[in-house]
């Protein structure tokens, strides 16, 4: 196996070496610019995303791809230890507050901060920081609020009473409720990121230019951002942790949403690491000489319903829909048994789950016959907004023409319009469209944090993301209970209830649910997975 | 839009009236290179036309157990897509749509041309008026004109003919003006004013079929580009939308998948080649049918009512 | 009349087609479906800066004034605001324009090459076989869509040989440097140039051929100069303006095809920029890139009148 590696690399470099050839004769031909030196930057990872980024203002970024990012540069009060693999249940470990203490009624957290830790502009860590960004966060009239945060991070900052400097370096937070999850959602993002940046930093380039000038305190540093082409990260050497130093200079990032390019840039040696290849490509890569990474994952395919749409309105049409689908075949064919199916409200890696639970069977005929009942014998026309996706996201356009089929055999036409997905996610917050039926797109989480963004009357447009108008109160209330519930099985019962208010109402429905993958070529070691739509980057490097 | 450059030019003056036809007939019958073209398109439009007769599947039935398979797969003679759709099937539905985003919007560019063209040429200040604006959308390369107008007004396949409309007309309507001028010149017209013939009659009866001949040569030797120019739209997602087969979205969807399974992309492209390539064999036997240097070549082989 | 005098009067004409293409960029914003404020900022907008916008753009007033004012704007280099990236348009734009341009650079090389070549080696043989192949050639050429040579360049070259890099301009790890440009730039200039480099070579082969027949060629021939003086000393110079002509007008087409060579080559340029705009329904980005295709469009068809100009003994 080494061997033939060893051959192909070696035949592919002569060849490149005679295209390399034709360029400089093409070169002479042209008239012979003076060629540069090339600057060799030693020890850089190339790591090929499925999406351009979000926004760099972890206030006001979205994605989960602009997390793996954000992550990186920013931090939280606290952490997740993510370098464990992927299947193990990542433990909160202390970042930028040494250590904290909750209160006996769950209500109060006291972090006390870490002191020799530096934003990379030299701005000092400290409390004031910490308010600067929930103020940023969280208070309308602050100078620096950043309007976008409230309605991406209602998920976060939802239960929040007040907050207050204790002194330089013990910081409060108060809730208006116990929240068991409160400390793990810090560590959250994809949706807006409770990280800190540096208060200097927002006051000298402004509130919207901040996001092009990043400035955390973070294992990697800002470096470059061309956007639409490349992000670049470089090592923070001041870190404050030296056991998470990263191991390599610097990170490049690309978003390229076309798998093919992707697979195919990975293979030529471009790109050292690629984030969900092809279901169908995966013999071919490892044919190549590719590793491929995989692991569970908390990501399934939720999908919205136009509550306000004249078809959909009718629960029975909304069971139809739900019994349309075989989602059993499209786990199968559709992610190559790199899927299960998936039934309602709750993911798998998520609390409360149960791999047993289902919203609805499999039934073309049944659905037939409810459509007939409501008043469609004959089916109806509508529409699907569907994203090209991001991160984990691949051929979602095929998976929505699977879903087109399966809805056309119980009578329902729908067409597809396909959105890149920041402006999916920007159309999303003002709710669907009308004539939009039906939506989709990859969410799940370790917290039901994002429930919390889904389903309550909160997150009814214009914030994110109840799209599809359902307007349930009695949701808001369960949810709140299972937040402040004592234990773990508590927590679990509230969703449960959660889970069957929405199925019977069928509000939402999810079709699979399908584990992380990457494909990583064989120099680059130390690059591991976590049971998290992120990953650490300091552990990996390139020998 | 390759050949475009080469055709604005207007035919020249016709040493002999009412024959353009007559000649264009003549050129391509007696043309064996044009009548392998006009076969191949006239098979194309069969196909179309009985598309749910001859296609062995209908062109949305998947078979996900057979995604990507290759061509000679049982049953599937040209395999199947990343959907496990038949891909002979798809190309046989996809003709329709193929074809009709090439032609129609041709035809209604040309529909709209050869009346500007001809009032443009009949009074010489409106006519400058015409031409100007024509000079103005001809500022914008064809497919780029095309894309932000079926961007702007949403994807979709009529907004995409009306994005092919507006980008053809300046095209046509420069052909018809300069043929119309040229026949404004002749004789009979000369006559006609003489007569106090109705302007509208002069132009609409007497110089339009004259002046038709130009426009529907021309009309045929850039029915390749546009269908290009449409296929490339819908490549971009502005055309047809998914799961409406159609050469230049099944294209598309085969690139993601062209290291596994590269006959997806591969089938229809060839497919599009060859419909464009016929199209511009026949358009160009057309336009030297219709050219004083070349015409007489071409039918004097052939004996034939006033030829010769 | 002198060259400068020539490219001064060339300009002046390009004014009035300039102005109309702003306003056909700008009218086009009409087409869009629904609220024009809601299109130029996008969803995430509050409705204090679309109530804002509306008054800067004065959408309750006449389209004219609407014109005047957005022209006004554009004079001063404000094309509009990206709502995807939250950056002014010409900002966005620029890095990408001269990316473009290169790649077109590169195409244009290959279609004056190849269309010269093609040409020189087929008139002065006009039916014979290597006419007729040369003729079949150009013929496959001008039927290819370029989308589709793209990918089966790609799938050759770059998959199955491995001779040129697929995607981008540069390498990822070590930016920079001509060689490696040029590298990047195979590939995607000669799936731009192929439809080119046919009508190119038809327009120019056909005057050659008529140039080779006049009886001046015939009178050198008697004289008995070889078939290579000929065509070297007489035809190309004969020849030369055309050939110049139909190269400059290329630049547009050359454009067409750009849009697709940068998306399947992943070349960060404007054809690229246009595809994510499109995706993104990002206007006023759709609008900017239109707006600067068209003016180098015709600035570039201008040139080319020029050289044309300066090329051809008859004209001056």
């Amino acid at each position: 196996m080494e061997m033939r590696l060893l051959a192909y690399r070696m035949t592919s470099r002569k060849r490149a070496g005679f295209g390399t050839a034709a360029a400089t004769a093409l070169a002479l031909v042209l008239g012979g610019v003076a060629t540069a030196p090339a600057f060799a930057a030693e020890n850089t990872i190339v790591f090929a995303v499925e999406s351009d980024f979000s926004r760099l203002d972890p206030h006001a970024s979205r994605t989960w791809n602009t997390f793996k990012v954000l992550r990186h540069i920013f931090e939280s009060f606290v952490e997740e230890d993510l370098t464990k693999g992927p299947d193990v249940a990542p433990e909160i470990v202390p970042a930028l507050a040494e250590k904290w203490d909750v209160s006996q009624d769950g209500k109060s957290y006291t972090f006390h901060l870490r002191k020799d830790v530096k934003f990379h502009d030299g701005t000092p860590w400290n409390a004031e920081a910490a308010k600067f960004n929930l103020d940023r966060m969280t208070k309308k009239d602050f100078e620096f609020h950043q309007k976008l945060s409230p309605g991406l991070m209602g998920w976060m900052w939802q239960d929040l009473d007040n907050y207050e400097v204790v002194d330089e370096y013990t910081f409060k937070i108060n809730l208006k409720q116990p929240n068991s999850e409160f400390l793990r959602r810090l560590t959250s993002g994809g949706s807006g990121a409770p990280r800190m940046i540096s208060p200097t930093a927002v006051k000298t380039f402004g509130n919207d230019a901040i996001e092009q000038h990043p400035v955390g305190t973070g294992p990697f540093k800002f470096a470059e951002r061309v956007v639409g082409e490349k992000l670049v990260i470089a090592r923070n050497d001041d870190y404050w942790d030296p056991a998470r130093k990263p191991k390599v200079d610097q990170i490049v990032l690309r978003g390229i949403p076309e798998v093919a390019t992707r697979e195919l840039a990975l293979v030529s040696g471009e790109v050292d690491v690629i984030g969900t290849p092809s279901p169908d490509s995966l013999e071919f890569l490892k044919a190549q000489g590719v590793e491929i990474l995989s692991g569970k994952s908390p990501m399934f395919y939720l999908m919205w319903i136009n509550m306000k749409d004249p078809h959909f309105k009718d629960v029975r049409v909304r069971k139809a829909m739900c019994m349309a689908i075989n989602r059993d075949d499209m786990a199968k064919y559709q992610r190559k048994g790199l899927a299960t199916p998936a039934y309602g409200v709750l993911n798998p890696e998520g609390p409360g789950y149960d791999p047993a639970y289902k919203d609805c069977e499999y039934d073309p005929e049944g659905a037939k016959k409810l459509l007939a009942e409501a008043g469609y014998p004959d089916g109806f026309e509508t529409r699907m907004d569907w994203t090209f996706g991001a991160g984990a996201d691949v051929n979602t356009k095929g998976d929505a023409e699977w879903l087109q089929r399966d809805f056309e055999k119980v009578g329902i036409k729908a067409s597809i319009e396909m959105f890149d997905n920041n402006t999916f996610w920007d159309m999303m917050s003002n709710g669907m469209r009308e004539g939009t039926g039906l939506t989709s797109a990859s969410w799940g989480d370790s917290t039901f944090a994002w429930l919390d963004q889904v389903v309550p009357t909160t997150a009814l447009p214009p914030n994110c993301c109840n799209s599809g108008y359902y307007d349930n109160a009695k949701l808001d209330q369960l949810l709140a209970e299972a937040r402040g519930a004592a234990s773990k099985e508590g927590m679990d019962a509230k969703l449960h209830e959660v889970r069957d208010v929405i199925a019977g109402d069928m509000a939402f429905t999810s079709y699979y649910t399908a584990s992380s993958v990457y494909a990583v070529r064989p120099d680059v070691k130390g690059f591991v997975l976590s049971p998290r739509h992120w990953f650490d980057l300091t552990t990996i490097s390139k020998q | 839009m390759t050949a475009v450059s080469e055709t604005i030019a207007p035919a020249k003056p016709m040493p002999q009236r009412r024959t353009n036809l007559y000649f264009v007939w003549c050129g391509v019958l007696g043309d064996p290179v044009a009548r392998v073209a006009a076969a191949i398109i006239i098979l194309l439009v069969l196909m179309a036309i009985f598309a749910p007769w001859i296609a062995p599947f209908p062109p949305n039935e998947a078979n996900p157990a057979l995604r990507l398979m290759p061509p000679g797969t049982e049953g599937h003679l040209l395999g199947l897509d990343n959907q496990g759709r038949d891909i002979l099937s798809r190309i046989i539905h996809g003709s329709q749509l193929t074809l009709i985003s090439g032609i129609l919007p041709v035809i209604l560019g040309a529909a709209i041309s050869i009346p500007l063209g001809l009032i443009g040429a009949w009074y010489p200040r409106l006519g400058e008026v015409i031409m100007r604006v024509m000079d103005v959308l001809f500022a914008f390369p064809m497919a780029l004109l095309a894309i932000m107008l079926a961007a702007l007004m949403g994807p979709g396949l009529v907004n995409m003919m009306i994005a092919l409309v507006i980008t053809l007309v300046p095209y046509n309507t420069r052909v018809v003006y300069a043929a119309a001028r040229q026949e404004r010149e002749l004789a009979y017209v000369e006559a006609s004013r003489a007569m106090a013939t109705p302007d509208l009659k002069i132009l609409f009866v007497e110089m339009l079929p004259n002046v038709v001949a130009a426009s529907i040569v021309y009309s045929c030797t850039i029915v390749g580009a546009v269908v290009i120019t449409a296929a490339g739209l819908s490549f971009l997602g502005l055309g047809v939308q998914p799961p409406i087969a159609e050469w230049g979205i099944m294209t598309s969807e085969g690139r993601s998948f062209v290291f596994v399974a590269p006959h997806i992309a591969a089938i229809p492209g060839l497919a599009i080649t060859l419909l464009v390539m016929a199209f511009n064999l026949l358009g160009d036997s057309l336009r030297d049918s219709l050219d004083p240097k070349t015409r007489l070549t071409l039918v004097k082989h052939r004996p034939g009512p006033g030829g010769g | 009349m002198s060259i400068l005098s020539f490219a001064g009067t060339r300009l002046l004409y390009a004014i009035p087609v300039l102005l109309g293409v702003t306003v056909i960029v700008f009218m086009a914003l009409q087409l869009v479906p629904g609220d024009i404020a809601l299109t130029l900022l996008g969803r995430m907008a509050t409705q204090e800066q679309l109530v804002a916008l509306r008054q800067e753009l004065g959408l309750d007033r006449s389209l004219v004034v609407q014109y005047l004012g957005w022209l006004a704007s554009l004079l001063q280099g404000d094309i509009g605001h990206s709502i995807s990236q939250q950056l002014p348009v010409t900002q966005i734009l620029m890095p990408k324009i001269g990316n473009s341009l290169i790649l077109m650079a590169g195409s244009l090389f290959f279609v004056l090459t190849f269309g010269f070549i093609l040409s020189v080696l087929s008139a002065p043989r006009f039916r014979q076989l290597t006419d007729k192949l040369v003729v079949g050639l150009t013929l496959v050429l001008a039927s290819l869509p370029v989308f589709w040579l793209g990918i089966v360049l790609l799938y050759f070259f770059g998959f199955k040989w491995k001779l040129f890099p697929i995607s981008g301009m540069y390498n990822m790890v070590n930016p920079g440097g001509f060689g490696q440009l040029l590298h990047h730039m195979i590939l995607p200039a000669i799936a731009t140039a192929s439809s080119s480099i046919a009508v190119v070579t038809r327009v120019t082969r056909s005057r050659m051929i008529d140039v080779l027949g006049q009886p001046y060629i015939l009178a050198a021939r008697a004289r008995g100069l070889s078939r290579h003086k000929i065509v070297l000393r007489h035809a190309v110079r004969n020849t030369l303006p055309t050939f110049a002509n139909i190269g400059g007008l290329q630049i547009g087409y050359l454009f067409g095809s750009v849009i697709f060579t940068e998306i399947i080559f992943n070349w960060p340029g404007v054809g690229l920029l246009l595809f994510d705009a499109i995706l993104q329904r990002d206007v006023p980005v759709i609008q900017g890139c239109v707006l600067i295709v068209a003016l180098v469009f015709v600035l570039g068809n201008l040139m080319s009148d020029v050289i044309v100009h300066a090329l051809d003994p008859k004209q001056r």
